[in-house]
């Protein structure tokens, strides 16, 4: 019928049409159709951008700068937790709720026991932890052995990073991932034993790649002995290091300037918030001396100041209760090196090993570290307690403002079986009688963003006083 | 040939069963189905076809096939061949073979005649005779709108029983020559006005002149509008869409900007967010609610099928397009209706159409506006509290909430008067407004060109204290501070339609803007011993704090913002039931805003210099690439089936955009420089980002009997952000039903019509590329004792993202009721949102230290919105047109989902977003008391009780909403109108500076309460009734304007805001100054609030 033929074949051409225009639409690669530039800003780089040797770079030197920052951080926190820090009473901020050391019931009124600075340097080491595996991820597809000593440099940050929490914190730390372009991968609490031996599995990686750098061959050495000694395995420990020499070592450096060219943005390490205690708003902290119950005594004489730990004193005026403030001087100024692997500490590490098998030769080796600030020898305290008291003696003074003392305080107590009576600085705040007391342990537990955020995290497994 | 037979002799004549007549292609295309209330006649034999577009020729060729009769036409005609070219439009519906033939053939000067076997159809030269001519009289006459007596152009008037008909001109004139002698009917038809029929005598060579009034129909079912698809008869479409023509709209009210015409149009379900009544102020325009807590809310904006920016900036990119440039805009609401739009329609669309030309001579309207605002409204006493630090015991501004923080313990409050002849620095606001527009063309062009020019002069001033104290000061103050707030806007849009074959239509739009915004100004900085500024900035603050201890600095804040809109759209019919749709566009914006700041930090008691300055300059460019194709055709399976219409078609749009920003800042300019160059340190800054999206579609409109209509579409696209291997295909599904044209539907005077919808359909946000890939920022570290370049990660990707996924129902009912004088529209949507993008910290585990947060899929918000219209001509005489209007919409929000693990989130402690209550709900504590114990007429803080904890407050967005409006039209030439608008259950946060002070013994002791603990609660639940505008409009009988020779010239007094009654303590809860930031806050402090305007509007046309 005509009229049929018609009214089909416009149908049939309609129809033809439509598959015409379907067809090419198919054949345009439809991602190639909407695919667009990665978004740039002036300082904003994508992905894309990072695939490179250049930002894999980037990304270890973030690595290296959050790692810094985080022991930064943790050192402050350590610092005031311990009997290393005070605060200074009268700051202006004190009406700003940041007179925290103030407040002694520091473990028993908030859930999850976060603190300010607490959430600070967890973030930074785990900041560093991640950055460094994706810089691994960058500079892995490049398959330049140049870049091996890089790569086994970013197992040390990693591990490093998880060695710090572990002696820091709580049992039970997630170790979430961010693999480079990749979905986040949430992990649950992972218990303090976990921890280290994730670490020691990381150094080893890194200690199995061609490598001729004797600076990053140092850090996977010291930190997989510190691992050991987490785990109360001294004798590993001591293996490990045993022929650490004084030009094995590992150092960051950190600074009071800014790339940026503004005084006022201060960048890294402790000088901004901990030491410079000029800068206004910033003067919040103290060395103190035998502080609590169980506190070292720092210093006893002006004139007897321990070469490991100078301080001076100054009169402050407008200070209400104390008029002399006491400043260390490890760390006063800027641009100076700070050592995460250092002989020192294979020194206490074998005099620790030594120590545990009663061999003499764990005095030999304190005098050994001692002699080479030009201290005189000490002596053999001749108890085994006292022993011990001696060697974390030792250790506090080395370790002083680098966040390790609290890490002492944990292994006094739980590889020494010391009360935590004895251990931390229960008792009055020395420097502000009249205020509160000391909480009696500490358990530093993630902050509230980790529960809130990681739906694989429930909290803490265990104290870990 | 005697086996011939004339159609026309004896033939049986329309007999009511033609639908339509013939439109010449010149006019504007009218719907081929007239009131949708009149039920066909079916006749058996009958043709039933629809021409749109085709030449005389394919006109007749459809009608053989549909006929089943064979053509035939004489080759060696050359006239006939001429003929047969020319263009035609009809829709028969069950009209008979002879009719159609008669129509097509109208005025051609050919006729068709049937062979005796009735197999052939031949065309052939119209023979008169003598007797003929005689027995035929003319008919003519006149059309006019019973509303406003303006003849009506486009009116269909047919000799009833005959072939005989015409289309009235624009000024509403029709002629009909031979009409036969005798009682004749005429009958005029135009969609939108309610049929006339009219019975006249014609005499024998004699002219019958006529004048006929039509009234606009009530129904609101008329008419077309614009789908993704193309134009659509409303009542085949499913879901609800709000049609608004600004020209009754601005003879009603004084628009300004696009929010204006929106506001002002009060389309239910539909929300204009003001930030403030400062020129240039943007606005944001929320449809059916909050769907998105981490996406835009904001709708799509297509003008000329050219999808624009609609960004909130400022000004906003919607303040582009002039309202007196739009020939119609369309508001399609919700998911189920946006289906088809692609990405990012879940919050609606918005489809602009700008004026378009009408063929005939050129024709002049020009329009001159001239508006004079103020603020109004009792302004209270304003309090500066002054007290000291406790811990420093320095003199300090004290804030209620420094006092009970115990950072200030106050000793004193001092008071001042905003409105003081000294302090008080609101003006008059002028608006100087002028629009010129032609159109015109011819039948195979047409054009419409609209300029148009704009000067506001905002309502701040600068008070006579400062000029005092500037002269004091040693400072120029100078004319541009004098009135600081300046916006000119100039817009041009012109359209051009080209009709190059009869089956080819192409539109070519234009449209160019360019606003020059100055917000020139004084920042005071408050001094105190703290060194802490308080910065109050002159340009946009309504109130300053107290002139004791600032220094003033001048600030010039010009910003110029520029647009290009050029769409390019393409109609091709190939054949009569095929059509093809094409659109190109393309927009280009441009911004450029710079700060001269000076810096100066001086005594304000010593003279000063101005010794250096900070500059900020950013260039922003945009840029939207559009391209939109569209086929769709009809099927018409013919007589066999007739009761069956099948629409489908099939679509493929793209859009791709580009911006790029550049920024700018220097610091320490010299004196008096005001370019980016000159001195300092500069800091440059910027980004620039792309994004293209991608879709098909098909859809179809099924149609049964032409009373049941269903539409059923799927879309699928492809993004930047979302590739294609994402679950993106959105499927939509819609039906309309008129049951008033159902065989078991009495006819009655109540209900004369009625309709029942339902549509539901699926639509989506997408994330931006950047929260899929993540991103990483340029940095520094020191390594080895020197600083070297890194890179830190700053949001990790989730390449799991998918777009926010709408789902939405709606149902509803329009109805003509009470002898079509009411008509009523209801409809309720619940939409759903699911994977709604949230925001989300992530864990400090996952490595971030700053901005490590990156989106999720995580939230589910609900919303579900009726909204009801109702149109009714209470008076409706012939001197007399009285009609009502009144909308409501009920809305109501709710996040039904935060993800696992996600806590409610605040955003300064009393915007939350919380399962179970709406995404920007506020929560603030409660007054639980208050006792004036000392009776000294004080409420002081401890005299005031309040809650321990935070409770629910309201929502940023009304509940309620209604709207009232009346016009009433006197002997057609004067129209009052009157629009009221009502909202509440809404929350606004209030600031101390603008409300009863804490020392005002006058202030009610409640109110006392509140403020006193301002710092706390801040926030107050809304109740306002507002007086949006009243108008009188007188149009100038045609013996005043045809001697001036124009066309039509009238002239209207309008107001607007002219009364506001509220439980709010602020001065105007409308306005919003926080809305470019976040829709979890509202801010009444610091906005300009909305002048009461009076405007004077002249139009002419010639």
């Amino acid at each position: 019928m005509p009229s049929s033929n018609i009214k089909f074949s416009s149908l049939s051409r309609y129809l033809v049409a439509t598959a015409l225009m379907l067809a090419t639409l198919n054949a345009c690669s439809f991602d190639s159709l909407v695919n667009v530039d990665d978004p740039e800003s002036g300082r904003e780089l994508s992905p894309g951008a990072i695939s490179s040797r250049e930002g894999g770079l980037g990304l270890y030197r973030s690595a290296v700068g959050q790692l810094a920052q985080g022991i930064s951080e943790l050192s402050r926190q350590v610092g005031a937790f311990t009997d290393e820090l005070a605060v200074r009473p009268a700051s202006s901020d004190d009406h700003n709720g940041m007179n925290w050391p103030d407040d002694s019931r520091l473990d028993s009124t908030n859930r999850w026991g976060e603190r300010m600075l607490a959430s600070s340097s967890y973030a930074y080491l785990h900041g560093a932890r991640v950055r460094a595996s994706q810089a691994r991820t960058v500079l892995s597809k490049f398959d330049d052995p140049s870049y091996n000593y890089i790569l086994a440099a970013t197992y040390g940050v990693e591990a490093y990073s998880i060695i710090l929490l572990a002696e820091s914190m709580c049992s039970g730390i997630p170790l979430s991932e961010v693999p480079f372009g990749l979905d986040v991968e949430f992990t649950g609490a992972i218990p303090t034993e976990q921890l280290f031996t994730t670490a020691i599995a990381k150094l080893d990686s890194g200690l199995l790649l061609e490598q001729d750098s004797a600076r990053v061959t140092a850090l996977l050495r010291m930190g997989k002995a510190r691992a050991y000694m987490g785990l109360g395995d001294y004798e590993q420990a001591a293996e490990v290091v045993a022929d650490y020499s004084e030009t094995d070592k590992f150092e960051l450096t950190y600074t009071l300037a800014s790339p940026y060219g503004s005084p006022t943005s201060t960048y890294g390490f402790w000088a901004d918030t901990v030491l410079d205690i000029n800068r206004g708003n910033y003067n919040l902290f103290e060395m103190v001396n035998r502080e609590g119950r169980n506190g070292i005594v720092w210093y006893q004489d002006p004139n007897k100041i321990d070469p490991r730990l100078p301080v001076t004193l100054t009169e402050v005026e407008g200070v209400a209760q104390f008029a002399t403030v006491v400043r260390q001087r490890k760390r006063m100024v800027g641009n100076m090196p700070f050592p995460l692997a250092h002989w020192v500490e294979a020194k206490m590490i074998l005099a620790e090993n030594y120590l545990s098998k009663a061999d003499p030769q764990w005095l030999t080796e304190l005098n050994s570290a001692r002699r080479s600030v030009g201290l005189s020898d000490t002596t053999d305290p001749g108890t085994s307690s006292a022993r011990v008291d001696l060697l974390f003696r030792e250790r506090a003074f080395w370790f002083y403002l680098d966040g390790r003392r609290l890490a002492d305080y944990r292994r006094l107590i739980n590889q020494y079986g010391r009360s935590i009576a004895t251990v931390y600085p229960v008792g009055v705040y020395t420097r502000r009688p009249g205020v509160p007391f000391y909480g009696e342990a500490y358990v530093f537990s993630p902050p509230s963003s980790e529960y809130e955020h990681n739906y694989k995290y429930d909290g803490c497994i265990h104290r870990n006083p | 040939m005697k086996c011939w037979r004339n159609l026309w002799v004896g033939g049986s004549g329309i007999a009511g069963c033609m639908m339509l007549a013939i439109i010449p292609m010149t006019m504007p295309m009218l719907n081929a189905q007239g009131s949708q209330t009149t039920k066909p006649a079916p006749k058996s034999g009958v043709i039933s076809i629809r021409l749109e577009s085709v030449n005389i020729r394919k006109a007749l060729q459809e009608i053989a096939s549909e006929a089943k009769v064979t053509l035939m036409l004489d080759g060696n005609d050359v006239k006939l061949k001429k003929v047969l070219s020319d263009s035609v439009v009809a829709n028969f519906q069950a009209v008979s073979l002879d009719n159609a033939v008669a129509i097509v053939m109208r005025n051609t000067g050919y006729t068709g005649v049937l062979s005796s076997d009735g197999r052939m159809l031949m065309i052939t030269p119209v023979k008169t005779s003598a007797s003929e001519s005689v027995s035929t009289g003319m008919v003519s006459g006149t059309v006019v709108d019973s509303a406003g007596g303006k003849g009506i152009g486009g009116v269909t008037v047919i000799v009833t029983g005959t072939r005989l008909s015409a289309i009235t001109s624009s000024t509403g004139a029709f002629t009909i020559r031979n009409v036969p002698v005798g009682s004749q009917s005429l009958t005029f038809k135009l969609l939108g006005y309610a049929s006339e029929t009219r019975n006249i005598t014609v005499e024998s060579g004699k002219s019958t002149v006529v004048k006929v009034t039509l009234s606009q129909a009530i129904s609101q079912l008329s008419g077309v509008v614009t789908t993704a698809t193309g134009e659509r008869r409303k009542v085949e479409v499913a879901h609800d869409i709000a049609r608004i023509d600004p020209e009754i709209i601005m003879q009603r009210a004084p628009v300004r900007t696009f929010a204006d015409l929106i506001e002002a149009a009060q389309v239910p379900g539909v929300l204009i967010q003001r930030q403030s009544g400062a020129p240039g102020a943007p606005s944001k325009i929320r449809i059916r609610g909050i769907g998105s807590i981490a996406q835009s809310n904001d709708p799509v904006i297509i003008v000329d099928g050219v999808w624009i920016d609609a960004s909130v900036g400022y000004p906003s990119r919607l303040d582009d397009i002039d309202p007196s440039t739009i020939q119609n805009v369309e508001i399609v609401r919700g998911p189920s209706a946006a289906t088809l739009y692609g990405q990012d329609a879940s919050n609606g669309v918005i489809i602009i159409t700008t004026k378009r030309g009408q063929a005939g001579p050129t024709r002049w309207n020009l329009n001159y506006s001239r508006d004079w605002g103020n603020t109004y409204g009792r302004v209270p006493y304003a309090y500066v509290g002054f007290g000291r630090d406790p811990a420093l015991g320095a003199t300090v501004h004290c804030s209620n909430l420094d006092v009970l923080e115990f950072r200030c313990v106050q000793d004193s409050a001092v008071r001042y008067d905003p409105n003081s002849s000294l302090l008080n620095r609101e003006g008059v606001e002028t608006v100087n407004r002028m629009a010129v527009q032609v159109d015109g063309g011819s039948a195979s062009t047409t054009y419409a060109i609209t300029a148009t020019a704009m000067n506001t002069i905002g309502v701040n001033r600068i008070s006579p204290i400062d000029k005092i104290r500037f002269r004091q000061l040693g400072y120029d103050y100078s004319s541009k501070f004098e009135r600081p707030s300046k916006l000119d806007r100039r817009n041009i849009t012109s359209n051009f339609t080209i009709i190059p074959r009869s089956n080819l239509t192409v539109g070519l739009s234009l449209v160019g803007n360019q606003t020059s915004l100055k917000n020139n100004g004084i920042i005071y900085r408050m001094e105190t011993s703290s060194n802490t500024q308080i910065e109050r900035d002159f340009s946009t603050d309504t109130i300053q704090y107290l002139r004791q201890r600032v220094s003033p600095t001048s600030k010039e804040n010009p910003i110029r913002s520029d647009a290009t809109i050029v769409g390019t759209a393409i109609k091709w019919n190939p054949r009569i039931n095929w059509v093809a749709n094409g659109t190109v566009g393309y927009e280009r914006g441009g911004r450029e805003e710079s700060v001269y700041q000076s810096n100066a930090h001086c005594d304000p008691l010593l003279p000063c210099a101005d010794t250096t300055g900070n500059r900020f300059e950013s260039t922003e460019r945009r840029t939207i690439q559009t391209v939109r194709l569209n086929t769709s055709t009809e099927l018409n399976l013919g007589s066999t089936l007739k009761f069956l219409e099948i629409r489908p078609s099939i679509g493929a749009d793209f859009r791709k955009e580009n911006v790029s920003v550049l920024a700018i800042s220097r610091s320490d300019v010299p004196p008096g420089e005001k370019s980016i160059t000159s001195g300092g340190t500069a800091y440059p800054n910027g980004y620039r980002r792309a994004d293209a999206t991608a879709g098909w579609y098909i859809n179809s409109t099924i149609g049964l009997f032409r009373k049941l209509y269903f539409d059923l579409g799927l879309r699928q696209d492809i993004g930047s952000a979302i590739g294609s291997s994402k679950n993106t295909k959105y499927p939509k599904l819609g039906t309309s039903w008129l049951v008033s044209d159902e065989n078991f539907w009495r006819e009655n005077n109540i209900v004369n019509m009625l309709r029942l919808r339902f549509a539901v359909g699926h639509s989506a946000v997408q994330p931006e590329v950047a929260d899929i890939r993540g991103f990483y920022i340029g940095a520094f570290e020191y390594i080895d004792g020197k600083f070297m370049r890194s890179v830190e990660l700053r949001s990790p990707s989730n390449p799991n993202l998918v777009p926010e996924r709408a789902t939405e129902f709606e149902l509803g009912f329009d109805t003509d009721l009470i002898s079509n004088r009411l008509n009523l529209m209801a409809t309720y949507a619940h939409s759903e949102n699911r994977n709604t993008l949230v925001t989300r910290e992530l864990p400090p585990s996952a490595g971030g230290v700053w901005g490590n947060t990156r989106k999720e899929n995580i939230a589910r918000i609900r919303n579900r919105n009726f909204e009801l219209t109702s149109i009714g001509r209470v008076i409706e005489n012939q001197n007399t047109l009285l009609v009502l209007n009144y909308t409501l919409t009920l809305s109501e929000n709710v996040v039904k989902k935060l993800g696992k693990g996600m806590l409610p989130f605040s955003d300064q402690s009393v915007a939350r977003v919380q399962v179970g209550y709406p995404v920007a709900g506020s929560w603030v504590k409660e007054v639980l008391g208050y006792r004036d114990r000392d009776e000294n007429n004080l409420i002081s803080l401890d005299e005031v009780i309040l809650s321990d904890s935070a409770v629910y407050v309201g929502w940023s967005q009304p509940r309620y909403r209604a709207s009232y409006g009346a016009t009433m039209t006197l002997v057609n030439n004067l129209t009052f109108d009157a629009r009221f608008a009502y909202q509440s259950k809404y929350v606004q946060q209030y600031t101390r500076e603008n409300r009863y002070g804490a020392e005002d013994k006058n202030a009610p002791l409640q109110e006392q309460a509140y403020e006193v603990i301002a710092g706390l609660t801040g926030r107050r639940s809304v109740t306002d009734l507002r007086w949006n505008s009243a108008s009188v409009t007188y149009s100038l009988p045609s013996q005043f304007v045809k001697p001036l020779r124009a066309r039509s010239i009238s002239v209207s007094l309008q107001g607007s805001n002219l009364g506001l009654w509220t439980n709010y303590v602020g001065r105007d809860p409308g306005v919003n100054s926080s809305i470019l930031t976040s829709e979890l806050l509202t801010d009444d402090g610091t906005g300009v609030p909305r002048p009461r305007s009076y405007v004077l509007d002249f139009k002419i046309g010639f």
